[in-house]
């Protein structure tokens, strides 16, 4: 798991291998099925002795704001088609065997196939756009922030707290129009999203890096304010009301179209690489590094879906991939990368602290003698790059899945359409 | 919901004509004890097993063959299911009540068909027929019972076939609905120990499960809840006051699955290591011209569709039943509670990803009058109607309230042959869209 302390590798360790057990023709039952919705992320944050998934840490997903009353989502730093990506944990599953799309209405006064959120019902101050409906609450087993959108047309005039559940939409026979997917995950109040600031200490803290050196710079930004990390954040969104039957829920929405489902309604996963690495003791041990989103099913040799705007059509949905690599692969850290004379990592390498190479052992030391000039380094920093360079014997499908849409995609900001 | 039941068709129809007409069934014998009649069968109330021969009775012959066969004709309305068309939410299963459309006394509906959709077992078995009018061939019921000679010790199974189609081709079952020993250990005391599958213990629904012996044609929408039979062993007492011309009964249980059918929780074996226990105790007033049955069933164990003993369900139910001038009416309140499980689900029907957490509260009433006609076949004519209603949630899910309205037609004729009518109104009143899924079905019963 990105930014995982070894020191809880040994915590992860024995329910990921129940976990995987589980699947094993004639070993032990499955393991029990689990989904941790934001609110249960956010409860397990408060608590000493939490119960995340896979036993990671208590604020791995959740963190508090210091000086406030509220609690932040955790930015995640990873890697993808040899460049840096980044995500945000929703909601979790673990040993589920399929997650499912549910509808979610959107009210429309007049329908617009070439622009359906044009003419949205707003509320009655003239400005705010009503709420969209949503059919499943997270309190449901079946919950899952990916949505099947509906846009319905209302009458003009329409009071927005007129229609608060999907019964009273089919009740009315109003028209409806099928739309993109779009992820958006209910949210509890007292959770937000995480802005520049956090993710800064965040990652000064665990690796001592400025996540702006792994973003493409901004020409001319208007304001020391305006980093690229700030732009990154503002991908996503904290919207103040839907509704539940009848109950108005804030929620985050990440947009559209970032996630595939099937015919059957079943959202497709991607996997999600987790470095391990075999100790001298035998056991397989977290290497502490960041993750590696794929692209598309292992070995499929598919390539990415990625729309003109840098908005990937997946990762809403990941499957998390064991993937062990041998003796003498490792992380760049920074420590390793700077440079002893300037006492500065030389701008070649920064952003190639964090990844892992497969033969560190050999190409470390050109590599930190060139200050990146010389680079023979087998870097394990994309899906092709695993499956090139490592035998299928070295990668373990989990039952872990998480909802992680992407904010960052190869270094710019994720569009929210 | 008749006051009397016979194993045997011949004396089922005849029973079932002189109580709703009269009101003066075998249950009403006041402080009479328990005599068997010629055939070797007790009367089906909760004192008993249901429809099931009597205790320490001595036959004419050690084993003893009956049955039925239903057959029917049933039209539902739309695709025959409750599925509305555009409603997309998953399971397809949760947000509707998929028992609505019934179409015969097992509770069989015209179709369980989601259109693809996911569903999460929360289903009743499917006749296949959808939206099309069919015949129907319901049950072909043989039932088998052995009295040990000279012993207070009987062997009872019963047998039923259950012709079906389905679109993935013949779906025929043979079902082995009960089969289990009992014991009446003192002769001069109501008091009978089963062992095997069985008949529920839980409300009174259950007293109707076989088409022969219920008035109308289909269940009603709370006894997927207390109808099913179960495996384990079950203990009966019953103690008349004849002064008071009463009599209070003790029926307990402890099984695998509970009182839930088949289609729900699979009952035949233990999947969690933990029986179930349920109970129902009983008071009735048998005057002559007036009964009175009241009874407070409950059920406590762990699901049987899941393997973790710590997750349990709950069942609480009231019964009422009263007979007066040919007038009957039934009347049960079921309230049900199930937690939530993180294993899989497995019932009768498959297996399901999710165990959800359960809950409902629902209740029927149902009248009843008979009128006893002596015109060559033409034995006794009832007209019934019910009232169902129910509300139920899946944890997280929105919350659902039905309703059914059942009238309906009987007709006894000979001592052998049933023919019934009905039609089934149902409602969504909340948390689901309206859809077309009315009933109208028949059933013609012959008892051998």
């Amino acid at each position: 798991m990105n930014g995982l302390p070894r020191t809880l590798a040994p915590l992860l360790t024995l329910p990921l291998t129940l976990a995987l057990a589980g699947g094993a023709c004639g070993g032990p039952p499955p393991a029990p099925n689990r989904l941790w919705t934001m609110a249960d992320l956010q409860y397990e944050s408060h608590q000493s002795n939490c119960s995340n998934p896979a036993q990671l840490g208590c604020q791995y997903f959740v963190t508090p704001r210091l000086e406030t009353d509220q609690d932040v989502l955790v930015f995640k730093l990873a890697f993808a088609e040899g460049e840096p990506m980044g995500y945000i944990t929703t909601d979790f599953w673990a040993n589920y065997d399929r997650i499912w799309v549910q509808p979610m209405y959107f009210l429309v006064t007049r329908w617009n196939a070439d622009a359906p959120r044009a003419n949205r019902l707003l509320e009655e101050d003239g400005v705010t756009l009503a709420g969209p409906i949503f059919s499943v609450g997270p309190d449901s087993a079946f919950y899952s922030p990916f949505w099947s959108v509906f846009y319905v047309e209302v009458p003009p005039g329409t009071a927005s707290g007129k229609y608060t559940s999907a019964r009273q939409l089919f009740d009315d026979g109003l028209v409806m129009h099928q739309g993109a997917n779009r992820f958006a995950s209910i949210a509890p109040a007292t959770v937000d999203l995480p802005n520049a600031q956090d993710i800064t200490q965040l990652y000064q803290g665990l690796f001592k890096v400025d996540v702006n050196d792994y973003l493409a710079p901004i020409a001319n930004p208007p304001s020391p304010d305006d980093t690229p990390l700030a732009r990154v954040v503002a991908s996503a969104q904290r919207l103040p009301s839907g509704w539940i039957d009848g109950v108005s829920v804030p929620y985050f929405d990440f947009g559209t179209d970032n996630f595939a489902a099937n015919s059957a309604l079943e959202v497709q996963d991607v996997p999600l690489y987790v470095f391990t690495q075999r100790l001298p003791t035998g056991v397989d041990d977290f290497l502490g590094a960041p993750n590696v989103g794929g692209v598309a099913a292992p070995f499929s040799g598919v390539a990415a879906r990625v729309s003109p705007d840098h908005r990937p059509q997946f990762g809403g949905l990941w499957r998390l991939y064991l993937v062990n690599v041998p003796e003498g692969a490792a992380m760049l850290d920074k420590a390793t990368a700077t440079s002893p004379t300037t006492g500065e990592v030389p701008d070649m390498l920064k952003a190639r602290v964090l990844r892992v190479a497969l033969n560190a052992d050999d190409c470390f030391g050109p590599l930190k003698a060139s200050e990146g000039a010389m680079d023979t380094c087998v870097w394990l920093d994309s899906q092709k790059a695993l499956e090139y360079n490592l035998p299928p014997s070295a990668f373990t499908r989990t039952g872990l899945q998480p909802a992680c849409p992407f904010v960052m995609w190869k270094r710019y900001p994720v569009p929210n359409p | 919901m008749s006051p009397a039941r016979r194993p045997r068709a011949p004396a089922l129809a005849c029973t079932l004509a002189l109580a709703i007409a009269s009101g003066a069934g075998r249950s009403a014998r006041g402080q009479e004890a328990p005599a068997p009649d010629p055939s070797g069968e007790v009367d089906a109330d909760n004192a008993g097993d249901g429809y099931t021969p009597a205790e320490g009775t001595a036959s004419s012959s050690a084993l003893l063959i009956t049955g039925y066969v239903d057959l029917g004709f049933a039209k539902a309305q739309g695709d025959g299911t409750s599925f509305p068309p555009a409603d997309t939410r998953l399971p397809a299963d949760y947000g509707v009540d998929t028992f609505a459309t019934a179409v015969n006394s097992r509770g069989d509906v015209a179709s369980t068909d989601a259109g693809g959709r996911f569903v999460n077992g929360f289903l009743p078995r499917s006749a296949g027929i959808g939206g099309r009018a069919s015949p129907l061939i319901n049950t072909v019921d043989v039932d088998f019972r052995y009295n040990v000679p000279a012993a207070p010790l009987m062997f009872f199974s019963r047998l039923q076939l259950l012709p079906r189609f389905s679109a993935a081709g013949d779906d025929t079952r043979a079902l082995l609905e009960q089969a289990f020993g009992r014991l009446v250990p003192v002769d001069s005391q109501e008091l009978a120990l089963s062992v095997g599958k069985f008949d529920s213990v839980v409300g009174i629904e259950y007293l109707d499960n076989q088409a022969n012996i219920r008035v109308g044609v289909t269940p009603s929408l709370l006894a997927r809840y207390t109808t099913g039979q179960s495996l384990g062993a079950k203990l009966f007492y019953r103690m008349q006051f004849p002064g008071l011309w009463s009599a209070l009964s003790l029926n307990v249980a402890a099984t695998t699955s509970g009182s839930f059918v088949e289609s729900l929780q699979p009952p035949d074996v233990s999947r969690t290591g933990v029986p179930v226990g349920s109970g129902r105790l009983g008071y009735e007033l048998n005057l002559p011209h007036f009964q009175m049955k009241v009874g407070g069933s409950a059920l406590y164990g762990p699901r049987n569709d899941q393997r973790d003993r710590q997750i349990h369900q709950r069942i609480l139910a009231g019964d009422l039943r009263l007979a007066l001038f040919g007038i009957y009416l039934n009347a049960e309140y079921v309230r049900v509670d199930e937690d939530q499980s993180h294993d899989v689900k497995v019932t009768g029907l498959g297996a399901f990803p999710i165990a959800s957490g359960f809950h409902e509260r629902g209740f029927y009433a149902q009248l009843a009058y008979g009128l006893a006609i002596d015109a060559g076949p033409l034995h006794k004519i009832t007209a019934y109607g019910r009232y169902d209603r129910r509300r139920a949630r899946f944890e997280g899910f929105t919350p659902l309230l039905v309703d059914r309205v059942t009238v309906g037609l009987r007709v006894d004729l000979w001592e052998a042959l049933i023919v019934k009518a009905e039609i089934l109104i149902n409602r969504e009143l909340e948390g689901s869209p309206q859809v077309r899924n009315n009933v109208q079905t028949l059933s013609v019963v012959h008892s051998f």
